[in-house]
């Protein structure tokens, strides 16, 4: 853990915990990153993966495309050196910048935090969601995010009187 | 296991009706699943999402569609937005949960109760309980000029806040249940 410096050039190396374990990921697409094991265990699923044994071969991930998991992966790899310093703003401010995707990739991070088990991210994509619905009227929201409404008239104004102090 | 806590106007009387219309719901969506956008998320990522949202926005969003419908209706939702601004409660959240469960839930008395508290005030429309009051006691009437109401209610509600509400949920429950008796 003290000596790092004859260690290879890593992005995440100054991170405390010893960057030596590596774990390789492989995308729906067939592509593989190698990454810290530090970084991959953010991920509770792959936590239990390695757990359970399997974290000597290459971990599959068939619902993940390779640039979401390289999205992914760009958060974990941050939040283990947030982990480490404890420096609430910058991670605030990190986290703003990289949550300003549009609706179809925020969407795809969602699934992949979910699917992944990473709960920080899955936080973070969610407040995104929320926020962007926030004030918005049902029809917006609809065309937002791509939403079939399958309610007839009748039952949405049904639904709205039901809240009818929401709408006043 | 997330969604068992949904409590209904009615449960009783829905639950059969609300199971069949599920399943109808369940084929309706499996049939368009080819469709991209958030209507894949399903109903346990949804209710992740809903969890950030103030009263308002919850309210509006259960309007989406049927599944944001069945997802903005839990009751665990309406806890959050009710005990937010909640900083002592007196009493533990196991024990607040079903006295409010079993006087109507969670979304009843924040429509009933807090939102008519938490809003910006009216235009000096006169509240029920104030004509009341005035009417038994005339004689003593007005020793202040008309009360003044706070611009903005308290954002952090103690121990007396939340009894109150409490007991004015309980009210509309038993007066509920007087009208119902004598009308049939």
């Amino acid at each position: 853990m003290a000596s790092s410096s004859s260690s290879l050039p890593s992005p995440s190396s100054s991170s405390s915990s010893s960057s030596s374990k590596k774990l390789v990921l492989r995308s729906s697409d067939e592509k593989h990153f190698e990454v810290d094991e530090a970084v991959a265990l953010q991920s509770e699923m792959i936590k239990q993966m390695v757990e359970d044994g399997f974290g000597g071969d290459v971990i599959p991930l068939l619902n993940v495309s390779s640039n979401i998991l390289s999205k992914v992966i760009d958060y974990c790899k941050k939040h283990v050196d947030f982990d480490s310093k404890k420096k609430m703003d910058d991670r605030r401010r990190w986290d703003a910048e990289y949550i300003d995707v549009g609706v179809d990739e925020l969407y795809h991070l969602i699934m992949a935090a979910n699917y992944r088990n990473i709960k920080g991210l899955l936080d973070l994509t969610c407040q995104k969601v929320a926020d962007t619905i926030k004030g918005k009227k049902p029809k917006q929201i609809r065309i937002i995010f791509n939403i079939k409404n399958d309610v007839t008239p009748e039952g949405e104004q049904k639904i709205r009187k039901e809240h009818s102090w929401a709408f006043e | 296991m997330k969604r068992a806590l949904v409590t209904g106007e009615d449960p009783t009387v829905d639950d059969e009706k609300r199971r069949k219309k599920k399943r109808s719901e369940e084929e309706e969506e499996e049939e368009s699943s080819q469709e991209v956008g958030f209507v894949l998320l399903d109903e346990d990522l949804l209710f992740e999402v809903l969890k950030h949202l103030d009263a308002r926005s919850l309210a509006i969003a259960s309007c989406v569609n049927k599944q944001w419908y069945r997802t903005a209706r839990d009751e665990r939702l309406w806890e959050l937005v009710c005990t937010r601004h909640w900083t002592n409660i007196g009493c533990g959240n196991q024990q607040l949960r079903s006295v409010v469960l079993a006087l109507g839930g969670f979304r009843r008395l924040h429509s009933h109760c807090l939102w008519p508290l938490l809003k910006p005030p009216p235009s000096l429309s006169p509240s029920p309980w104030a004509a009341s009051s005035s009417s038994s006691t005339p004689s003593l009437s007005s020793p202040f000029p008309t009360p003044v109401i706070p611009s903005k209610p308290p954002i952090h509600w103690g121990k007396d806040e939340v009894q109150l509400s409490l007991s004015l949920l309980s009210i509309r429950y038993f007066e509920k249940m007087n009208v119902n008796n004598r009308g049939r």
